[in-house]
């Protein structure tokens, strides 16, 4: 487990920056997406978790869910596009689990990829994922995690 | 083929199942045919804008940017009123400039980093009043020296005094709250003072150059709708130039106090007696109000009453207004600018969706379903 600005970022996950969530891979094309504790960080205290229904498609770079909290409403993005497999219920009645414990109870969505070994190539893990999330909390002022 | 209501009824259907983010959104089947006139005939503009003052993005709409239009507290995150569905958790995100000094600076590093216009707001006293005096002079400098940086502020209670002195300052756009149960005053924002006070604030204001937006919230009593009405009669009789509807959010009530979310269905009902009251006032959809799917209802509703603006959109309501005819237009501007919302404050780069694909469709729909009855007007973002 690393540490940036006191936010928690799992080894053996894959990271897009760009979007700030996390990527798991569950098998040979599945994997799950959740934000990262510097996105919810961001974002301060979730209201509201709105996933695309599960069986719909989202394009890669597109929404896969609504999150709103007093201070933000926005997509999370997903870098691999894909059909929604599974959104997160439990989030869904307690949208705070996005909060804590956003890699863990509080992931947004699993998805099946079209192309997942091609799109997988573009995220990152280890020290380059942290280098430029790094990169990003220095570019948005961000004081870091509570 | 049938003609009549329920056609339309169900013309309305397809369409809004035709909006892939608003197929899951229960409506109100009886609050549809009440819409549905103005629903399926109204082809004026809607403006849909993106303050500053809360992050956004969506599918529809492009992120704009911290910097346009944010909210400015001259309390910092200090209120003494401690309302029971707010105490002061609004505040907490805006920019603070809590002097006189303060605000002159913030406005002029926005000014440098493109911003054209601000929220001024902040705390009140105990008896409702915001207290601008000490700030009057960095308000009659900033725009002395920033004529086309616009102002849009939260007053409180005035008394003729105060808004002249406001007027006075060069503040464009004047805003209150109007409450119109005495019951409510009481319990939720522990005021000792009565609903005639804000009549007569909202006179003062009146009487000014300002702009006048009154607000007036929609389930304010705990969640539960009391004195709208009579705040929608209270606006009838003074000079207003558009009306802010809102409507409570439950989430930053105490435990012990709690507010209920408000019924999405019937904030639309209440959109069309705001529309029968004030038939010729333009109404706004403004920021705050519940989250997730009572969003989404409480925004369709808005854009089926034919509201002419809605803030910070739900997801697919963009889409929505352009199926039903309206003519689209974005602006990162405060919603209560929107008489001053000309050309400059268009923001047509936010607009992420594809008119011209979404009106195709529309189109190509309709006229499978039967003969075109209503024409699908050419929107270009």
């Amino acid at each position: 487990m690393a540490r940036l600005r006191g936010c928690e970022f799992p080894s053996g996950l894959l990271y897009h920056p760009e979007h700030n969530v996390w990527l798991r891979a569950e098998d040979q094309d599945t994997f799950s997406l959740g934000m990262t504790a510097y996105a919810v960080a961001l974002a301060g205290d979730i209201v509201a978790y709105t996933p695309k229904r599960a069986g719909s498609m989202v394009a890669s770079g597109r929404s896969c869910a609504v999150v709103e909290s007093s201070k933000w409403v926005g997509p999370v993005k997903t870098p691999v596009g894909g059909q929604v497999l599974a959104v997160n219920q439990a989030a869904m009645a307690d949208p705070g689990l996005l909060n804590r414990e956003p890699y863990s109870g509080g992931w947004v969505v699993r998805i099946r990829a079209q192309g997942w070994q091609g799109a997988c190539a573009g995220l990152l893990s280890g020290a380059a994922a942290l280098a430029a999330l790094e990169r990003n909390m220095e570019a948005d002022g961000f004081t870091g995690c509570e | 083929m049938t003609c009549g209501p329920e056609d339309g009824l169900s013309e309305l259907r397809q369409m809004l199942d035709r909006v892939e983010a608003l197929q899951a959104v229960p409506l109100h089947e009886g609050l549809l045919r009440r819409l549905l006139p103005g629903a399926l005939t109204d082809s004026a503009t809607v403006y849909f804008h993106t303050p500053g003052f809360r992050g956004f993005e969506s599918s529809e709409i492009r992120a704009c940017g911290k910097h346009s239009w944010p909210a400015v507290s001259i309390t910092g995150g200090d209120c003494e009123l401690q309302c029971d569905h707010c105490r002061a958790a609004v505040l907490a995100p805006m920019t603070a400039a809590r002097s006189p000094d303060a605000l002159w600076r913030v406005v002029n590093g926005l000014v440098e980093q493109g911003g054209r216009g601000m929220l001024l707001t902040g705390g009140s006293n105990r008896r409702n009043e915001v207290c601008y005096q000490p700030f009057l002079g960095a308000i009659a400098r900033i725009k002395r020296s920033f004529p086309d940086f616009r102002i849009a502020a939260h007053t409180g209670l005035v008394d003729e005094d105060a808004a002249l002195a406001l007027e006075q300052a060069g503040v464009d756009v004047a805003m209150m709250d109007v409450i119109g149960a005495e019951r409510t005053l009481r319990r939720v924002y522990h005021l000792k003072r009565g609903v005639a006070d804000f009549e007569a604030s909202l006179a003062a204001l009146a009487q000014t150059a300002m702009r006048v937006v009154p607000h007036v919230i929609i389930g304010l009593h705990y969640g539960h709708m009391l004195g709208e009405w009579q705040a929608l009669r209270m606006i009838a009789r003074h000079r207003c130039d558009a009306v802010v509807l809102v409507a409570a959010m439950p989430y930053h009530a105490s435990p012990r106090r709690p507010f209920a979310r408000p019924d999405p269905h019937l904030a639309g009902a209440f959109f069309l007696d705001a529309r029968a009251t004030l038939p010729d006032t333009p109404l706004l959809l403004g920021c705050a109000r519940p989250a997730g799917l009572a969003r989404r209802q409480i925004d369709s509703y808005a854009v089926l009453a034919g509201l002419s603006g809605v803030a910070h959109p739900a997801e697919g309501v963009v889409e929505l207004a352009a199926r039903l005819g309206r003519r689209v237009r974005v602006s990162s501007a405060c919603c209560a600018t929107f008489l001053l919302a000309d050309t400059d404050l268009e923001d047509r780069h936010l607009l992420d969706l594809n008119l011209d694909a979404v009106l195709a469709h529309e189109a190509a729909a309709r006229s499978r379903a039967r003969p075109v009855r209503i024409p699908v007007a050419a929107v270009r973002a």
